[in-house]
């Protein structure tokens, strides 16, 4: 069976809906050169990510990948409107399909499909939802820049050097796959739904650097958030991420540890047009991590913690994500 | 180039947003609206039995805590108002009949479909209602003498009740667990404490056929004590009945008590 595997020949083809896992490939004793980018992204707009942070896009490296990603997140809600109100506890699980695949030089597309399962826990009972939840895709460019020429240096070379720094520009959407229920939205949490039921659109830029064994990425991200069919509409959203790596390589295999800063600001939800109360919010999170490549798979796990936090009128408390990928590099 | 393509349909997609058509026509129809009432000390959610401080080294534990709205009215965008039919226009919001929350509902059927931004409602009975006589009062007056909301005939309603113990270190000699009674109400027609409150909504509340908006109103009892005046278990009010001099006092505090803390939109 792993024979016929090992004989297939990778071809990519994953535009939107189909990824396929793709089969071992031998040959891939050296390490790839690993450019970091933790695309910090996607917190999936969808209800969970009305509160929580931004989970990154794509795998560190700059690289063409399919893989598949777990997220786990929770937060504690105030059930209620007192300080003395009971609180629940909310457990998001996010599964996820992903992958980054190049069109051309500069080009690429990214397209993420997840899966919802979440729970809520009050005091005397609980909730449960789970579903295909919102798919996000989004076309990369890529900026290319090349280091100046020193003098002496011979013209007749045409192959120009890459400078350390690179700069993606990407446009997206977010598309209303996940079901949004509007009974729920009128919790303390808004953001346990499935989906947004939403069309949003995506707008980010990244920049990398990276030299040596070290690299700095960073990420900002503006969502443009449209009214659902329920005339209700999750406020716009702007992320913003930092992270910087460190690459120890072995003998057949490499890590990098990381560590970083991101954050997201909220914009008040509407409906029917009308801004609600209390639902505008800010959190600042950290983040330490690590991914592992050995020949062409890349195991990524992370850690994210609140730093600071205000969200729903601070009724809403985002408490640990944790996630891990494997990744598959075309 | 295919991807600049791509991208300029997904923006145009984006740009579509989907357009919701206000023109409805809301003639003719009806639906419900749900006032949530909420007992609050302060920020916290009122409970039997705790024991709660105020001003002046006082504090208070309730057993019973209930009071008389009447008189429910919305107004809408366009100015228009619908008053509630005034016989059942009349409610005991009474915190042991509130639901896991704490919370006492009142449901109104029969609101005209429109898109309301304010409330107002009476705090006990006014002058018109009693002027109906024993007869005119329907159902309520049964209901009121069950729960202890009616004195004699003459002297008319409680409009509040709440009962409890007090304790004061103010008072001379101190008072560990004294008997609590605020039984404010008018007197006959000698005198008169209802009052009316009006509430806007943060935001617009529509009725419609098929939507059952609820309205959330926070009363804090606090306020009977520490309102617009603040009061001394120790000076008298530690038993309020038909005073004239401490009835009005303790009726503009409870007029004070209530605030729309949110609404849905169903």
């Amino acid at each position: 069976m792993i024979k016929d595997l090992q004989n297939i020949n990778i071809k990519a083809v994953l535009i939107g809906l189909l990824f396929f896992l793709i089969p071992l490939q031998n040959e891939a004793k050296s390490i790839p050169p690993h450019e970091h980018s933790a695309f910090e992204f996607f917190c999936d707009l969808c209800g969970c990510s009305t509160s929580s942070g931004s989970s990154s896009f794509g795998t560190l490296g700059n690289v063409s990948f399919v893989g598949v990603r777990y997220i786990y997140q929770d937060f504690k809600s105030k059930d209620g409107i007192f300080s003395n109100s009971p609180t629940s506890t909310e457990r998001f699980n996010t599964y996820q399909l992903w992958g980054r695949v190049p069109i051309s030089e500069r080009f690429s597309l990214n397209a993420i499909i997840p899966y919802q399962d979440l729970k809520r826990e009050f005091e005397d009972r609980s909730e449960h939802r789970n579903g295909l939840g919102d798919m996000s895709i989004i076309g990369w460019y890529q900026f290319k820049f090349y280091k100046k020429k020193a003098e002496n240096e011979d013209d007749a070379n045409e192959e120009r050097e890459l400078s350390a720094h690179q700069l993606n520009f990407g446009l997206g959407a977010k598309l209303p796959t996940g079901a949004f229920e509007e009974g729920l939205a009128n919790r303390v949490n808004p953001g346990f739904q499935v989906g947004t039921g939403s069309f949003d659109a995506v707008f980010s830029l990244m920049h990398t650097y990276s030299r040596n064994k070290v690299g700095v990425n960073t990420t900002a991200t503006y969502y443009l958030k449209t009214e659902n069919k329920n005339e209700y509409r999750f406020g716009n959203q702007f992320s913003f991420a930092s992270n910087v790596y460190y690459n120890v390589p072995f003998e057949k295999s490499a890590l990098s540890p990381f560590i970083g800063v991101s954050g997201d600001v909220y914009d008040s939800i509407k409906q029917f047009g009308e801004a609600l109360q209390g639902t505008n919010g800010n959190i600042v999170n950290g983040t330490l991590g690590s991914e592992f490549m050995v020949d062409k798979f890349i195991v990524g796990a992370n850690y994210t913690f609140p730093i600071n936090q205000h969200l729903f009128g601070d009724n809403v408390t985002s408490k640990n994500r944790f996630t891990i990928y494997l990744n598959y590099v075309l | 180039m295919k991807i600049t393509k791509i991208a300029l349909a997904l923006l145009l997609c984006v740009s579509i947003i989907s357009c919701s058509s206000d023109d409805e026509s809301l003639e003719g129809q009806t639906g419900t609206l749900t006032l949530k009432f909420d007992n609050s000390v302060g920020d916290q959610d009122f409970i039997f039995g705790t024991s709660y401080n105020k001003s002046n080294n006082e504090s208070y534990k309730l057993t019973t805590l209930k009071y008389i709205v009447s008189n429910v009215r919305v107004k809408d965008s366009e100015g228009n108002t619908f008053t509630y039919p005034t016989e059942n226009n009349v409610f005991i919001i009474d915190e042991a009949n509130g639901n896991n929350a704490g919370e006492i509902l009142i449901t109104l059927d029969g609101v005209d479909a429109a898109d309301y931004t304010e409330i107002t409602f009476g705090i006990g009975i006014d002058q018109t209602r009693y002027a109906l006589g024993a007869d005119g009062q329907g159902d309520f007056l049964a209901n009121a003498q069950a729960a202890g909301m009616m004195w004699a005939w003459a002297t008319g309603y409680r409009f509040m009740r709440f009962d409890g113990t007090y304790s004061s270190t103010i008072a001379n000699p101190a008072v560990e667990d004294g008997a609590l009674a605020l039984h404010m109400g008018s007197v006959g027609t000698s005198l008169d404490n209802y009052k009316e409150v009006t509430l806007a909504f943060p935001n617009t509340v529509r009725v419609r056929e098929t939507a059952q908006p609820e309205v959330h109103i926070v009363a804090d009892i606090s306020k009977v004590f520490d309102g617009e005046t603040s009061v001394n278990f120790a000076d008298g009010y530690n038993q309020v009945h038909t005073s004239a001099e401490t009835t009005p006092v303790i009726a503009n505090n409870l007029k004070g008590i209530f605030e729309v803390h949110h609404v849905h939109n169903n």
